[in-house]
C-alpha cells in the first residue's frame, strides 16, 4: 500500500536511538557523551513541545539513569518521562534479543520525531520504516551529534522511498 | 456461459491429468530432483549484526527475484531463510541463540509477497531422508585477492580460497560445515571458493550457465539447491530503487512484536491511538 508523504504524524513522543558500547570508541567524534545526548533530548523536546522521550539503546540501565539525571538537570524534565522498552523475563524468553530490538525499532518508527545514531544500521532500518509510513523526511533523517558537533550537526543521509 | 463451462471442463481435465501424473511416481521418483523447483540458500560473515543481515536479505531477495525473471516460468526459485544466530549483540546468553526461525521476527507471508521464501527447517524436510540433506553446490564468496584494480568491473571466478576453508571434505567425499548449527544434518556435494566483485545479479548468469542437476539421485538425498556463503561480499543491485523498496516493504515484523510495541506505547503514552495512523 502506498502512503503519501505527510500522512504519518506519529505518537507524541521523541524517538531516539542511542548507540553506545563499541560505538563510543568506533565512532569517536560522532557519538555524544551522555551529557551531550541529554542536551539534545532537551533541545528537541522543548522545540517540538513534547514531554516524552523513548530511547532505544544497547547500553545498560546505569547509563540510562545517568542520562535521565542529566536531562532533569538541564531542562527539568522528570526521569519518568524518559522511557525504554524492557520486556520482562517471560516475554524476553519468547521474543529473544532480536525481538526486543524490533520492538525498540517499531516504537522509534512510530515516534513524532526520530533521532538516530551516526552510521548505524539499526537507525537505518527505523528510517526506512518511517519512509514506508509516509513521515515528512525532516522528522526522520536526524542523528545525535558528537560532543564537538553542537546540537545541529550534519543530518543523516536521506534515503527516499521509491514506488 | 457455455464457453465458460467448456473452459472449466478443459481446465479440470488438465488438472486431473497432472494429478494422475503425480500419482504415477513413486516416493523416490517424486523427489525434488524431478521437479523444477530450486532452492537458493545463503549465509553471512558470522561477525555481522542483525541489521546488516536484514540489508543482505534485501540483496538476496532481489537476486532471487532476478533469477525468477530470467528463467522459464516453470523453474521456480525459492529463497531459503538462513536461521538467525548466534549474534554478537545478543547478550542474553541464557536464551536460545541459534537456529532461530525468521517467523519469530518477521511476517513470512508478507516476505513472500516479494519472492517465495521458506524457513530452513522446511527446507530440511524436503530431503528423502530425515537425517541428512545434500546441497549439490556450496560456494564461499570472497574478494579477489589482488584487490579491486584501477577500474570497477564486475567479475566472477572460481579461485583458490583466500582464507581458511570453512567446509571440510570428509572420507565420504562430501563437504561438511557449520550450516547454521545443523552440521550433522546438512552436507554439500561440491564446494568451491568464488571470487566475486560486483552486484548480486552477477550470480544470475553464473547459475544459469554453470549449474547442472544430475539425475542419479536418491541415495544421496539431494535437493536441487545452491548455497552462497559470505553473501555480503556482493553489492545491492538498484540500491535504494524500486525493487529495493519492494523487498524492504515486504519485511514486516511479526504480529506479536508489533502488538508488544503497540501496548508499550499505548500504556505509556496514554492511549493516543487516534493520533497515530489511519491504518
Amino acid at each position: 500500500m502506498k502512503r503519501h508523504r505527510g500522512q504519518a504524524f506519529g505518537g507524541p513522543y521523541l524517538g531516539i536511538h542511542l548507540r553506545r558500547r563499541d560505538y563510543v570508541k568506533a565512532r569517536p567524534g560522532h557519538v555524544p557523551s551522555l551529557e551531550h545526548a541529554a542536551r539534545q533530548v532537551c533541545h528537541h523536546l522543548i522545540r517540538l513541545n513534547l514531554s516524552l522521550a523513548f530511547i532505544a539503546t544497547d547500553t545498560d540501565e546505569n547509563e540510562i539513569n545517568e542520562l535521565r539525571q542529566h536531562v532533569y538537570q538541564i531542562c527539568n524534565i522528570s526521569t519518568n518521562q524518559i522511557y525504554t522498552y524492557r520486556p520482562n523475563e517471560k516475554i524476553l524468553e519468547k521474543i529473544l534479543d532480536g525481538g526486543k530490538a524490533i520492538v525498540d525499532q517499531w516504537i522509534c518508527a512510530h515516534a513524532r520525531y526520530f533521532i538516530g545514531s551516526y552510521e548505524s544500521t539499526f537507525s537505518f532500518r527505523i528510517q526506512e520504516d518511517r519512509e514506508i509510513f509516509g513521515f515528512q523526511q525532516d522528522l526522520t533523517f536526524n542523528r545525535l551529534c558528537g560532543d564537538h558537533e553542537g546540537i545541529s550537526c550534519e543530518k543523516s543521509t536521506i534515503w527516499s522511498i521509491v514506488y | 456461459m457455455l464457453l465458460f463451462l467448456l473452459f472449466l471442463f478443459i481446465f479440470q481435465s488438465c488438472y486431473s491429468l497432472s494429478d494422475r501424473n503425480n500419482e504415477q511416481c513413486t516416493k523416490d521418483s517424486c523427489s525434488s530432483l524431478t521437479s523444477s523447483t530450486y532452492y537458493f540458500l545463503y549465509d553471512i560473515n558470522h561477525g555481522e549484526g542483525f541489521n546488516l543481515r536484514r540489508d543482505v536479505y534485501i540483496r538476496m531477495a532481489n537476486l532471487v527475484n532476478k533469477l525468477r525473471e530470467h528463467t522459464s516460468p516453470e523453474s521456480n526459485w525459492i529463497l531459503v531463510l538462513p536461521p538467525w544466530g548466534p549474534l554478537y549483540h545478543w547478550f542474553s546468553y541464557n536464551l536460545q541463540r541459534t537456529q532461530i526461525p525468521w517467523s519469530l521476527f518477521f511476517d513470512i507471508t508478507s516476505l513472500s509477497h516479494f519472492v517465495s521464501v521458506i524457513e530452513f527447517e522446511d527446507f530440511l524436510r524436503l530431503s528423502t531422508s530425515t537425517s541428512i540433506i545434500t546441497i549439490p553446490y556450496v560456494y564461499t564468496l570472497q574478494h579477489f585477492s589482488e584487490g579491486w584494480g584501477e577500474n570497477f568491473e564486475e567479475k566472477l571466478e572460481v579461485r583458490k580460497c583466500n582464507e581458511e576453508i570453512m567446509y571440510e571434505k570428509r572420507n565420504d567425499n562430501y563437504y561438511y560445515g557449520w550450516f547454521f548449527g545443523y552440521e550433522n544434518r546438512v552436507r554439500a556435494k561440491q564446494f568451491q571458493c568464488l571470487s566475486a566483485q560486483g552486484f548480486v545479479t552477477i550470480l544470475v548468469d553464473f547459475l544459469l550457465n554453470n549449474i547442472t542437476w544430475s539425475q542419479d539421485i536418491n541415495e544421496e538425498h539431494i535437493v536441487k539447491s545452491v548455497m552462497f556463503d559470505r553473501a555480503e561480499t556482493l553489492l545491492h543491485v538498484d540500491y535504494g530503487g524500486y525493487n529495493y523498496w519492494r523487498a524492504r516493504r515486504s519485511m514486516r515484523y511479526a504480529k506479536r512484536l508489533i502488538n508488544l510495541g503497540r501496548n508499550c506505547v499505548f500504556i505509556t503514552v496514554f492511549c493516543i491511538e487516534s493520533v497515530f495512523f489511519s491504518s
